[in-house]
């Protein structure tokens, strides 16, 4: 499996914008999305190998995006990023728990996301 | 049966009936247990009884009506009168005691009984005689031996009982005196002594008086068979008695006084009051000696009570110390209690800090991490067109006054918190707010195609309000309309006059921010505007919705009107939208009347140097 699609949600457009901008530069597909129902919708419809998903989009939070698109037998495989400006450990337990792969604190530095999808792909090309 | 001596000093005794009846009660309970083994032991007497008693009594009459041997008998009259009377009077005794089968038990004994005596009488015992006459003498003989041996056995037996109860007391009493003096352990104490050899006394009831309850006494202990509801009767007068008197109560005969209080049930009591100094802190009442009827020493007298008068001093010192001891013991659990309470507080106030300094990072963080992405790419990539620039220069530009404010905001926060925080209250025209808010806001509602609109009442008098701060109201409720509303949304913005509910009849104004947003639960709506240290819930959803929020934007809000002497408020609907009102006085209205006057005199001031 190659890494060709990315969906990114976050209800902040200039994080979006970012994150867009950078990874269309790598040659990825991207879909974006502003909530969290939204981004579910999405990733059923295009089905992308990696999401990022911002922790924080009222009502339906990047944790409980994750939980759901893991549970998605047709989105096995997929690879989820939680995105958080928040950072303490107790907080990073309880995402970790949604089955989230990785787990990011704003703000990022748009080259350590791209060192980090490019890991991301070398995973799904070997695998 | 009774020895004579003991009739005559029953017979002397004020209440000797019913020390009688007691005695002959116990006899027959004895008479039955011999007759029938101690299976009927807890009975008066048993059906067998009856019919073992009537049989020898109608078979004894029978042969004396009809031998010709007996024909003298039968033609005496004073057989006849002393036989009847005879079962009359042990029929009534038995029937006082309250038992059926015990007193026709007794009067087929006793029927017996005065026809031997009888025929002893008149000489005319004869061989034919001798068959009932030795059936009698075999019964009497038989309850003789059985009473002699079971009254022994009966008194051994409760005895025995009531030490046992003692030692239970006492096994009790050292268990407890591992955890030092305490009132219970006094009153077991007490309870040991009374019920032991010295007072033999078969119950015993330990009252302490409670503090700031005058009148009214708690009991601390009850022991032995306190239960009966003629000893709880005997025991409260007494105990009440010394409590007013402070003097003991000696009750020898406890039925002279209280008629329903039988012997049988207790024959005698006493109290005495407990003392700390000259007040009565409580009394111990004790009765009984039930055990010791069988050995005819069932009374207390004056030596019992000086006794019993004695140890109460010494209790007393032991409930005083007790006393101390629980009241210290409480202090220093209430104390404990206090000091867990505190120590509860300032955790929950330490985890509501960090709570907070968590979403100050995180409101921070979101514009930071913009500014940082983009500064970023606009050194990485450097072959992009020049609007590409501008765009992200716009953004990291737009991010750092968004970055400012909410750093103002939380200053403002801050000045509120510590009081220092002051309004400038002027008549304002509202519209001109509401346009400017707009005219920044258009530039965010225009990328997402949000139909921006505004609603504003015809000739709506000035509002009395801080511009500034209120234009930060607006710009906060209209920044978060504007995140939460999907593309081709709707954000509006109404103002109508309206009003005051608080103060009737002074004009308001009513604004709304509007949106088609997703809406906001229930159980959100009240935490909103909540701000740290002000949030009491332990409620982990209401927690999450809270922190999920839009930070401090709303409590400031709420700060603001509220400064102004207004109201804010959400509405909404999950799925269709919120509706955010807060009110405002409008000018001309009396609650801000003073402060026009200071501007117009301010004014004034300013006025005249110029000119």
């Amino acid at each position: 499996m190659s890494l060709q699609k990315i969906l990114i949600a976050d209800d902040e457009v200039h994080i979006r914008r970012s994150l867009e901008f950078v990874l269309k530069k790598e040659g990825y597909e991207i879909v974006l999305a502003e909530f969290g129902e939204d981004a579910l919708a999405k990733a059923r419809e295009h089905k992308p190998q990696l999401c990022f998903l911002d922790l924080q989009m009222p009502p339906m939070n990047g944790d409980e995006v994750c939980q759901a698109i893991k549970q998605d037998p047709e989105l096995e495989g997929t690879y989820a990023i939680i995105l958080t400006a928040r950072g303490q450990e107790t907080d990073k337990n309880k995402i970790m728990e949604s089955g989230v792969d990785e787990y990011m604190t704003k703000p990022f530095s748009p080259s350590k996301v791209i060192a980090k999808v490019q890991e991301i792909a070398d995973i799904l090309a070997s695998s | 049966m009774i020895p004579l001596s003991k009739i005559y000093e029953m017979l002397q005794d004020r209440d000797g009936n019913r020390e009688f009846d007691a005695y002959f009660h116990d006899t027959l309970v004895l008479i039955g247990q011999t007759a029938q083994g101690e299976a009927y032991a807890d009975q008066w007497s048993s059906p067998y009884d009856v019919w073992f008693g009537l049989f020898f009594h109608v078979s004894g009459a029978m042969s004396a009506l009809t031998d010709d041997y007996f024909r003298p008998v039968q033609e005496s009259s004073w057989f006849l009168l002393v036989s009847i009377t005879g079962s009359i009077l042990v029929c009534y005794l038995a029937s006082q005691s309250g038992a059926i089968t015990s007193m026709l038990f007794g009067l087929a004994v006793l029927g017996g009984y005065w026809y031997g005596c009888a025929l002893f009488a008149m000489g005319q015992l004869s061989a034919p005689a001798l068959l009932p006459m030795a059936c009698f003498s075999l019964t009497i003989c038989v309850n003789l031996v059985g009473i002699f041996f079971l009254r022994t056995r009966l008194a051994d037996r409760l005895v025995s009982q009531r030490e046992r109860e003692i030692e239970v007391l006492q096994a009790e009493d050292q268990y407890e005196q591992s955890e030092g003096i305490d009132v219970r352990h006094v009153d077991r104490q007490i309870a040991q002594t009374a019920m032991g050899q010295e007072l033999k006394a078969d119950w015993c009831v330990v009252r302490q008086k409670i503090q700031g309850l005058e009148g009214d006494e708690e009991i601390i202990g009850q022991f032995g068979e306190w239960d009966a509801k003629e000893i709880q009767e005997v025991e409260l007068a007494l105990s009440k008695r010394v409590f007013e008197s402070g003097r003991g109560e000696l009750l020898t005969h406890a039925s002279a006084e209280f008629p329903d209080c039988e012997v049988a049930i207790c024959p005698s009591a006493m109290a005495v009051p407990m003392r700390d100094g000259p007040e009565v802190i409580g009394t111990v009442v004790i009765g009984g000696k039930l055990r010791e009827r069988f050995r005819g020493d069932a009374r207390y007298q004056e030596g019992d009570l000086r006794f019993l008068r004695a140890l109460a001093r010494e209790w007393s010192d032991r409930i005083v110390i007790a006393q101390y001891n629980r009241t210290l013991e409480d202090r220093v659990h209430l104390r404990t209690l206090d000091l867990q309470m505190a120590n509860d507080r300032l955790s929950e106030i330490d985890r509501q800090k960090s709570d907070f300094m968590n979403m100050v990072a995180h409101d921070l963080r979101t514009p930071l991490t913009s500014i940082r992405s983009y500064a970023e790419i606009m050194l990485t990539y450097k072959d992009e067109p020049p609007e590409t620039y501008e765009e992200f220069l716009t953004i990291i530009n737009d991010e750092s006054v968004r970055l400012n404010g909410l750093i103002d905001n939380f200053l403002d926060l801050s000045r509120i918190e510590s009081g220092s925080f002051q309004l400038d209250i002027e008549a304002t025209d509202i519209s001109k707010l509401i346009d400017h808010a707009m005219a920044v806001f258009r530039g965010h509602a225009d990328p997402k195609s949000i139909k921006l609109e505004t609603q504003i009442e015809d000739e709506l008098p000035n509002i009395m309000c801080d511009g500034d701060r209120i234009a930060q109201v607006l710009a906060n409720l209209l920044s978060n309309a504007l995140k939460f509303t999907p593309e081709e949304g709707e954000v509006r913005v109404i103002v109508s006059a309206i009003e005051s509910e608080t103060h009737p009849g002074e004009p308001m104004a009513k604004i709304t921010v509007a949106d088609t947003g997703p809406g906001i639960p229930e159980e959100a709506r009240e935490t909103i505007f909540k701000k740290f240290g002000q949030v009491e819930t332990d409620d982990e959803s209401v927690k999450a919705t809270q922190r999920k929020g839009t930070g401090l934007g709303l409590p400031l809000c709420q700060e603001f009107v509220e400064k102004h002497e207004g109201r804010i408020w959400v509405e909404s609907e999950v799925g269709k939208g919120s509706q955010f009102h807060f009110t405002l006085f409008c000018e001309g209205c009396s609650l801000f009347q003073e402060e026009d006057e200071v501007h117009e005199a301010a004014a004034l001031a300013e006025a005249r140097p110029a000119s």
